[in-house]
């Protein structure tokens, strides 16, 4: 079976005519290597084309984080387990790191995608 | 017939009326494959009349705005898409302040969010080729409108708009777009107006008489070839001069 993060980084590095070895599993893609949102579109038509799996552009590239985060906070509930529910491909850990990375700035990462692709094949 | 259209699959929403089946006709002539959509048995008819029934030259399913998110849709269209020509639209036509609020929902649920679904699965489709064309068939009653045609002048803007964005954010994927605004078309619902107005029209429109469903099929057959995808993003008005002057105002 094609291992996502494979697949994941041979297509930023084509879509963003990126050499081989720029792009890592810890590789910030918007932050880092620069992706657009037109990026992200074709980088997530490429994977349910690739895997035959459905994508949420909103779960897989986090869009909507920072307002998951805020309604957690307006609702007076606990941050981590609600983004546990909205990104349930995420581990906790990861989940606490994207947290205090999130001052710097986008924080996805090539691995966050691969999560979410072996989540959405079942593994 | 030159080959730059063979094979070529174009998708026709709407493709019932007069100048969506002869851009049919004409893109089947060109060698290419058209799918054409209709919303009606009386819709389908018009198509078989024009095109043949049971051809292989073309395909025509059933698609309707008010609930166009059939899974058909993707599968018709995910073997490739080359163009899409949009001339779908309902009409509604209410002075604002009498409008049902009701009807209004309905028709902008319609004409714009189920426009919209369809627009989204077709540019996905192109991005997974790097390139298509789409033009839309708006109107020039979307700047310049009768009474009572206000939804359906909104409606027209607010998918220029969608087409327009699609321009500039997918154009560096090769897919471009336009919207035509054609003036008066002597077709279907306006022949009755027109036939009723044609002394009082041919002193307003400059070159002389509305456009014909034919000049209008060849107008969106050019804008869907590779030679016109630098009208990216835009708009086009073919109205025959209409809006251009004060002619016969005076």
């Amino acid at each position: 079976m094609t291992n996502p993060t494979d697949t994941i980084i041979k297509l930023l590095e084509e879509m963003l005519d990126l050499a081989p070895g720029e792009v890592t599993p810890e590789s910030r893609i918007i932050q880092e290597l620069g992706a657009e949102s037109i990026d992200l579109l074709e980088l997530g038509v490429s994977l349910s084309d690739r895997f035959g799996i459905d994508i949420i552009d909103d779960t897989i590239f986090l869009r909507s984080l920072r307002i998951h985060i805020q309604d957690a906070r307006d609702r007076g509930i606990e941050v981590i387990p609600r983004l546990r529910e909205v990104y349930p491909c995420l581990a906790d850990e990861r989940i606490r790191e994207m947290l205090e990375e999130l001052a710097d700035g986008p924080v996805l990462r090539v691995q966050d995608i691969s999560a979410y692709v072996r989540h959405a094949q079942g593994l | 017939m030159n080959d730059e259209w063979k094979g070529r699959r174009v998708l026709i929403l709407g493709g019932s009326c007069d100048p969506g089946s002869l851009l049919a006709e004409k893109l089947i002539r060109q060698g290419a494959y058209p799918l054409i959509t209709f919303r009606s048995r009386e819709g389908r008819g018009k198509i078989e009349a024009m095109l043949g029934r049971n051809s292989e030259s073309y395909d025509a399913f059933r698609l309707d705005l008010r609930d166009p998110d059939i899974p058909e849709f993707e599968e018709r269209i995910a073997p490739g898409l080359d163009g899409l020509a949009d001339f779908a639209q309902s009409d509604y036509e209410r002075l604002v302040a009498t409008a049902d609020d009701r009807e209004v929902q309905d028709y902008f649920n319609a004409n714009i969010c189920g426009r919209f679904l369809l627009i989204k699965r077709a540019a996905r489709q192109m991005l997974r080729q790097r390139s298509g064309r789409m033009v839309f068939i708006s109107s020039a009653a979307a700047v310049c409108p009768n009474n009572g045609q206000g939804f359906y002048m909104a409606a027209k803007l607010a998918a220029e708009a969608l087409y327009k964005s699609i321009g500039i954010e997918m154009a560096q994927r090769g897919v471009t777009t336009l919207s035509l605004r054609p003036g008066y078309v002597n077709s279907g619902r306006a022949r009755a107006f027109i036939a009723s107005r044609e002394k009082r029209l041919r002193e307003l429109i400059p070159t002389g008489s509305p456009l014909t469903p034919a000049e209008l099929a060849e107008a969106v057959f050019f804008f869907l070839s590779p030679a016109a995808r630098q009208f990216n993003a835009t708009h086009i008005t073919l109205d025959g001069g209409f809006s251009a002057g004060k002619q016969g105002l005076i």
